[in-house]
Formats: C-alpha cells, structure tokens, sequence
C-alpha cells in the first residue's frame, strides 16, 4: 500500500525535481540512500523503520552548499526524505530556523501507528500514546492520515511530583550509568552545530585557531565519565534544546544504555507550552522561541 | 624496561629558555635537567618524548639536541595548548617528561655518505638533533649541507648555533625565506631549475623545494633527511625525484601523529604501520608503500 | 583435564563462597532490561545473576575501566611529586563471560601486556583476575558470528574454567591452573558428571565445533576483499548513514583507543576515545588524517580485519555481534565487509 505510493511519488519527483537523493528506510528499516530508481523499489515503510532520518537531510544537504571556484554559490541539488509525524516536526523547525531551505527538500509524509523497538519486540514507548502520527509538512502523503492521541505527560508528572532528594536519586542512578557515546547528540536532527561546546571530542579547530584560543577555551565537560560530569552533559544540553527539542525520542531509541532520555525532553517540552504558551514546529514559519519575547514571560527567575 | 609504568612522568626542571624566534607562533627551546639524580634518559637523535605540563597535559616532541651535547632539549613552536601553556613557564618550572619514543635516525648505516639535511619550520628541531650529532662525528661521514628554509627571517630558529658551524666549516648552510627580503637572492619558485644558483650566496627567497631543485643536490653516495610541513616535504621529495634521487635515500619523521608514544592509544596508524612503535623514522620508499591515511 | 558438575541449585553458594575472597563479577539485568557486569554484593546479589544470554555490556572495563585515574600530583614546598595510581589489586573473578568476550580478553592481553611496552594498570588487573566463562549453545543472539573470526560458542581461549549448560546442572571444565585453584575452593559444591552430562557437553561441543545455527558471518574471501578496497567508492556510501558516535566501539570487547587528559583536581585521567569520533586523530596543527566518516569507518574495519591481522596474526573482532545490535544506523559489520568492493 504506502510502499507501492512512496517508490511512485519518490521516482516522479527523482525523475522531475532532479533529486540528489531520496532518503528513506529499506524493508529491514535500515536507513537508505537512494539514488537510482533500483535503489527506490528497496524503500519502504513498516513497523521497523524506528530511525529518525531528518538528521540526514541536513547532511545532505550541507554537504552540496559552499562556493565554487570562481566564487559563486555551489548549486544545491534538491533531497527527498520520507518522514513520519515526529520527524516531519522536526524538519519543519529546521525550515524555521533556516537551516534547510523548503526549496532544498522534498518530502514524503507517512503517517505512522508506531514502530517497534525490535529488541523489546514491543512498540517504543514513545508511540503507544503519540500526539504526532501525522505529518505536519510534506509534499504528497503516501497514505491517508491516521487518529492521534492526546500528549500524556503521565510520566513526567510523576517525577515532578518527587521530593528534592528522591529525584536526586532517581536521575543519580540514571546519569551514573551514560557512557557518553554522544549517539543521543549526533542522532538528534535539531542537533547540528560544527562542534558542541558539551563535547570534549568535537571541538573546532581551524588552521588559522590561535594557541591562545585552544589553550583557553573552557572545558564546559571533562573526559572523564562520570555522574558530575554526566549530568553537566545532558542537562546543559537542555536549554539549548528548549522551544526546539520536538520530542521525536530519537535520543532514547539511540541510546545503548537505554537511558530513559525522552523523561528530560518532553519535560522540557512541557515547560516550555506553561511558561511560555510555545509549543515548537507548530506551523510553518513559526518564529523561534528564543526569537520570542513577550511581556506575559514569566521572568521571576532573572531578579 | 618493560615492568616500568609508562604513564608516569619524570619531574624535570628547566635549567634555560632560549627564545629562538618571536610572534604568534614564536619558538622556545627548552633544556631541562631531571630533579631526580637516578634517572638518565639514553635516547638517539630523532626519538621522541613526551612533555607534561601538570594540570595541562602532555605533548610529543622530537628531542632538538644530539645526545653527544649532554642535554635534553625540546624545541617548541606555539600551537597549541599544550605548548601555549609551556611558552607560559619560566626557567626553574617544572615540566614532566616520559620517553624516549621512536626507532630515531639510522646514523649508524648512514656512515661515509654525504648527508642533506632539509628543514622547514620548527621540522627544523629533529633535523637540528641529527645534524649535530653526524657534526660531531664528522670523521665518519661525508660532505654535509643544510638547506632551513623558514616564512621570513626572522623565523629562522637556532641562529647563532647554525651559523657558528658554518663559520667553522663544518656545514654548508643554505637559508631561505619565502617572502623577499633585502640581502636575499630571489629564485623563480615557478621554473626552479631555470633559477640562477650562485654558490657563494646563502641566503635565497623562495621555497625550500625551489632552492633544493637550484641548488641540484645530487644523489651520488648520498642522502636526504626532510623535516617540515607536509606540503613542503611532498615539494622536495618532487625535486629530489627529477634529481635523480631514490626513495630509499630520503629520510621523514612523521612525530607529529603521536600520542600515547606506546602503541595502544590507536591514533598514529597509516594503515597497519604504527608510526610511535614502528617509527617516526620511515625512508620515503617505506612511506610510499603505506595506505593512502595520512 | 578434570571435570566436574555443579548442580544449578549451587551456584548460588558457589558465587556467594567465591565472592568471600575474591571480587566476583556477574552479568545482572539492570532496571532498563540492560545486562552488564555488576560485583556481587557491592551492585548485585548473587541470585541475580543471568547466565541466559549474551550480556549486553562486554566485561571489558572491569580490567580496563572507562575512566582511569593513572596519577595525581601534588605541590610541597613549590616542588612537583606524581603520584601515581595504586594498582587495583584485589583478586578478581568474572563469573558467567560468553566465549568471546573471553577471546577478546586474550586479544586485550596481546596489546596491554604483549608488545614492546606493558600496561601498568592493566597487567595489575588482569594479573588478579580469573574468567570462568559459560559455553554457548549455538548462537546466543542473533547477531553472532564467532566462528567467523576464529572462535567459536565453546572455545576456552582466555578462559580458566568453562562451564556448559547440560540442563539442571553447569558441566565444569578446568582451562588453566588459576581455574584449578579456584574450584578447589568450591569442591564441596562440585560432583562428578554423569554418562548423560558427558553426552549433552559433547552435543553443545559438536555444535559449536560445526558452527550450526548461525545466521551472521564473515568468510576468508571477503575479508580478502579488504586488500584491494581501501580506496572503493564503497566507503563514501556505507558511511553515509554513519552518526560518528561511540556506540560500536565502546561496547566491542576488543576496542582500546584511549586519550589521555589532565582535569581540574590535579589528575591525569585516561578515557576510552573512539575512532569514530571527528578529531580522534587531529594534529595540533589542525591537519587531520581521517576527517571523513568514510575514512574512520573504514580504518575501524580495516583495523579489526587487517592491520591486526597482519600486525599479530589474529582479528580484532571476536563475533559477539554488539555493535550490530547497538548501531542507531543500523550498520552491519558482516555486512559491511561482505559487500565491500
């Protein structure tokens, strides 16, 4: 059904649009790169494509930009992606935020009754009750729409609802166990800095960088893992995803540990609808957050 | 040797600072003298040790004296952190140091040739450590020449040391500059082999690979250590090939890719061939044969 | 060698009379449904343990931690005084390792203690340390493919005692004298096999020695392939999907790279580092040799399947198949390598 739709409407804009690529799931829910209409009849949708593409499309994207030699602005060839709900909202605020031109992508929308963690041989937790099925900006949809459910923010308020010292414990317990692959920072599509000061291994360093400027650059977070600076990484990392962390859940499917990393972001997520009334890729052209200022912002925390 | 823990420096102390050149990216060699009496450092010239400056870190660094000058000298260039925070100390600091590292250079084979040393840059540090070691054992080996070439004068390291051993005829000095100065023959960095090469002068402008090329360095008995930046290494082995030069004949140091200096840490590798364990001395033809990894 | 059994109902006893000497280590589920290496009554009870399956965690960072502090410095009068880290001497067991985490623990051993230079830190652990290892029957996931890289679901390299499930009871294998010493201390517990259990440790031996049941693996001619194509177009596109985190190598048994830092508190700390990360080989010029994912990618795989190989005569790979269960893109490293060109 879908499959038959997304190879068709894939080729079509191949054939019309003069795409770089398509990028989608294999049958095995593999990511693939197709580039050949061969490589198109091997897209699929099903309940094992559980990977967030979006960060892709960046890449792809990114990687045709740049000058040409006699200084001209490269030409960019543009790049189909297949998207569910969660990820569509992650590629709209991406077109918000200017990082991906809307002329650059062409996009599939699937909607989406959930994937399966293959190893649990169960639905991820985040789609037994999903707000976003449905993508929320595509070019054509390869199947009809599908019913969605209210947010449940169950969870979070469970935690909320602990005392100081036992959500101490329970995030204690938590962060001790982070090895600090970063799969939750290089998989995450909001994610797309050159380097990231909360990551001691991807640090920027041009040839024309001073000894000065690489002898004093502050170490935010140390190599060392451990829960301090464990906790440093993931909660700092917070902030930088308020108003803009749309909650996919690509960090906690990606994490090796099982870390249950969704806990921190639809809490942000959360805070960020009741404090600020945001709510972030809510439509197209939606100015970001921290663009936003409004004399209602709760501001007891400045002075 | 081998029960010894190899993570652990020796605390040595900075016995003086020469600073051989000025700016951003300014040169200092540093002699340092170990605090503990016991520990003695037998190392060849091209080794490597590794320098701590505790609470910074450590850095690998080509030891820039010859072991026949009874001390241990580091010659560094301000890049980075590491060497931004020992550019900070002051004679009677303290600095750690492990080591040595590395196979060095094989002088021992090299005896009776003619020996081109090739310097660009703080590459001229391994290269000034092999040179004075072949100087004082000059009995046993050919004709010497040194070609340093730098970005302007003023970046020339070592000064007074190297022209105290061309004074003293030990050496033939070539010096060269890449941008003109007053005083320094221009050659065609274009048509080298076209450039006018007058013997008598010693200070040229123009590529280290150019004045190489001028200068037709032949190969007869003889043979190339090149240290520097990589373009300019790959620029003189180009010129030494349309010299007729083999590969066998060229010597590189490749001590810039190492880290942990003990074959563990997985960083230095050109394809199979660690370059801490199995270098940082490799003949060109060896380089050659390595994986496209560099 | 000798043999014995222990009845399944003792290894209770048995771990709880080990760990009264010894640091014991056993593969326990975690909250997550994740199962690692915890120290029996330190992170876990001994009823815990899960001999069941492959765990998702290699033992790896019980001899070669995560963090390791290898000294601290202090100033008196003015002057500098390293401090270097006591060696972790307390005598260990790891208690219920799968096979190949066992070979890889031999492979580790080449490259810590078997070259020009040894390993302070971790000679001192591994020196302390026993593996009793449990055999496998057939494959213990479907991402397995030891017998590819040498091993095999009942191999006994880098094991001092294994044990085969035979039903109700662990067939005991003495390996090595360390092995001998420690059950001579469990011998109340241990009992003589039956005709039955020699039979049933026959089969899981049988079965492993013919590989049966695995669907994973990697041929000789494949890995061939890799003398002809490092520079293939290949690399650019199988690394495309690539997300340059650690996940692969931080969880293989047999991946080492380290980097070496000194932080605040006057330490010098090392740290797993990992290939696939973007500076892992920058100069301090800012030359760097591998800067693309096709590059690191392939230096992994080239690593494990050739440099080692050639460099000491063994893989680098030991089949337990975790990086192909962890992968957030879904890489495949038997596929990877068959279908290189």
């Amino acid at each position: 059904m879908s499959d038959e739709k997304i190879r068709e409407e894939a080729k079509k804009a191949l054939r019309e649009r003069g795409l770089k690529c398509v990028i989608g799931w294999s049958a095995d829910g593999t990511p693939l790169f197709a580039e050949t209409e061969d490589d198109i009849d091997r897209l699929s949708f099903n309940k094992d494509c559980a990977n967030n593409l979006v960060g892709y499309l960046t890449q792809e994207v990114r990687s045709q930009r740049g000058k040409t030699r006699d200084g001209k602005e490269k030409v960019v060839k543009p790049v189909g992606i297949v998207v569910r709900g969660c990820d569509s909202k992650a590629l709209l605020l991406l077109l918000n935020e200017n990082i991906l031109s809307r002329k650059d992508v062409f996009i599939i929308g699937v909607p989406c009754t959930g994937v399966e963690d293959k190893r649990a041989g169960a639905l991820y937790r985040k789609c037994v009750k999903c707000a976003m099925r449905n993508p929320v900006v595509y070019d054509v949809l390869a199947s009809e729409k599908v019913p969605e459910d209210e947010k449940d923010y169950s969870e979070i308020e469970a935690i909320e609802n602990m005392s100081v010292e036992e959500r101490w414990e329970f995030w204690e317990e938590i962060f001790a166990d982070c090895v600090r692959c970063h799969a939750c920072k290089r998989s995450c599509p909001v994610c797309y800095c050159d380097e990231c000061l909360l990551d001691p291994t991807d640090v920027a360093i041009r040839p024309d960088t001073t000894a000065d400027e690489k002898a004093h650059r502050p170490r935010w977070v140390e190599r060392s893992v451990n829960v301090r600076e464990n906790l440093l990484y993931h909660l700092a990392r917070l902030p930088h995803l308020a108003g803009r962390c749309v909650d996919c859940g690509e960090c906690e499917r990606v994490c090796p540990q099982r870390l249950p990393l969704r806990l921190l972001t639809a809490k942000l997520e959360k805070d960020v609808k009741e404090i600020f009334c945001y709510e972030p890729a809510k439509e197209e052209g939606q100015k970001p957050l921290i663009a936003m200022s409004k004399m209602e912002d709760e501001n007891e925390f400045i002075m | 040797m081998s029960e010894e823990n190899h993570y652990i420096p020796h605390v040595a102390e900075i016995t003086s600072i020469t600073q051989e050149t000025t700016g951003e990216r300014a040169v200092k060699t540093f002699k340092v003298d170990f605090k503990d009496a016991n520990v003695q450092l037998k190392f060849k010239p091209g080794q490597t040790c590794m320098v701590s400056v505790f609470g910074k870190g450590e850095s690998m660094f080509a030891i820039s004296q010859s072991p026949t000058r009874g001390s241990l000298e580091f010659s560094v260039q301000r890049v980075g952190r590491v060497t931004e925070m020992l550019h900070e100390l002051e004679v009677g600091d303290e600095v750690g140091i492990r080591g040595p590292y590395g196979n060095g250079f094989p002088v021992e084979q090299w005896k009776g040739k003619n020996i081109y040393f090739i310097a660009g840059g703080i590459g001229m540090a391994p290269v000034r450590a092999v040179m004075n070691y072949i100087v004082d054992n000059k009995e046993d080996y050919g004709e010497l020449y040194l070609i340093y070439g730098a970005r302007t004068s003023r970046d020339l390291s070592f000064k007074a040391e190297i022209d105290a051993l061309e004074q003293g005829g030990a050496i033939d000095v070539r010096r060269t500059i890449d941008v003109e100065e007053p005083g320094w023959v221009p050659l065609d960095n274009k048509n080298p082999e076209q450039s006018k090469f007058d013997p008598s002068s010693r200070k040229f402008t123009g590529f280290v690979a150019t004045t190489v090329s001028a200068m037709k360095c032949t190969p007869e008995n003889a043979l190339a250590v090149i240290c520097g930046p990589p373009i300019m290494i790959k620029t003189c082995i180009a010129s030494l090939a349309k010299l007729g030069w083999k590969d066998e004949q060229i010597y590189t140091t490749l001590e810039n890719k190492m880290k942990c200096g003990i074959g563990k840490c997985g960083r230095c590798n050109i394809g199979g061939v660690y370059v801490c364990v199995d270098g940082p001395v490799f003949t060109y033809a060896q380089v050659k044969k390595m994986l496209n990894d560099q | 060698m000798s043999k014995y059994i222990l009845k399944k109902e003792k290894v209770v006893d048995a771990l709880n009379a080990l760990g009264n000497a010894n640091a014991v280590y056993i593969p326990v589920k975690n909250k997550r449904g994740l199962v690692e290496y915890k120290e029996l009554g330190r992170d876990a009870a001994a009823a815990d343990a899960k001999f069941d399956c492959r765990p998702d965690v290699p033992p790896k960072a019980i001899l070669f931690p995560q963090t390791q502090v290898l000294f601290t410095f202090k100033k008196v009068d003015g002057k500098i005084e390293v401090v270097p880290t006591e060696p972790d001497d307390r005598e260990k067991i790891i208690f219920g390792v799968r096979p190949c985490d066992a070979i890889a623990i031999a492979v580790m051993d080449k490259v810590f203690i078997g070259g020009k230079f040894v390993d302070t830190y971790y000679k001192a652990r591994r020196e302390r340390t026993a593996v009793i290892s449990i055999a496998c029957d057939g494959p213990a996931d479907s991402t397995c493919f030891c017998p590819s890289t040498g091993g095999s679901p009942a191999a006994t390299e880098g094991s001092d005692v294994l044990l085969y499930d035979v039903g109700d009871s662990y067939y005991v294998e003495v390996v090595s004298d360390k092995g001998r010493k420690i059950l001579e201390s469990l011998s109340a517990s241990l009992e003589t096999p039956s005709p039955e259990q020699e039979k049933r440790k026959d089969e899981i031996v049988r079965k492993a020695e013919a590989a049966e049941g695995f669907t994973r693996s990697i041929t000789a001619e494949s890995i061939s392939k890799l003398d002809s194509s490092f520079d293939s177009k290949y690399w650019d596109d199988v690394s495309r999907r690539c997300l340059s985190c650690g996940a692969c190598t931080y969880y293989c048994p047999t991946c080492h790279c380290f980097d070496i830092n000194d932080e605040p508190g006057r330490k010098r700390v090392r740290t797993w580092d990992s290939c696939q990360f973007s500076n892992f080989t920058m100069h301090t010029s800012s030359h760097n040799p591998r800067t693309a994912k096709a590059q690191r990618l392939r230096n992994r795989y080239y690593h494990k399947f050739k440099y080692s190989k050639d460099n000491t005569g063994r893989y680098l790979c030991v089949g337990c198949g975790r990086c192909i269960a962890l992968c957030p893109a879904g890489l495949d490293i038997t596929k990877v390598i068959s279908e290189v060109k």
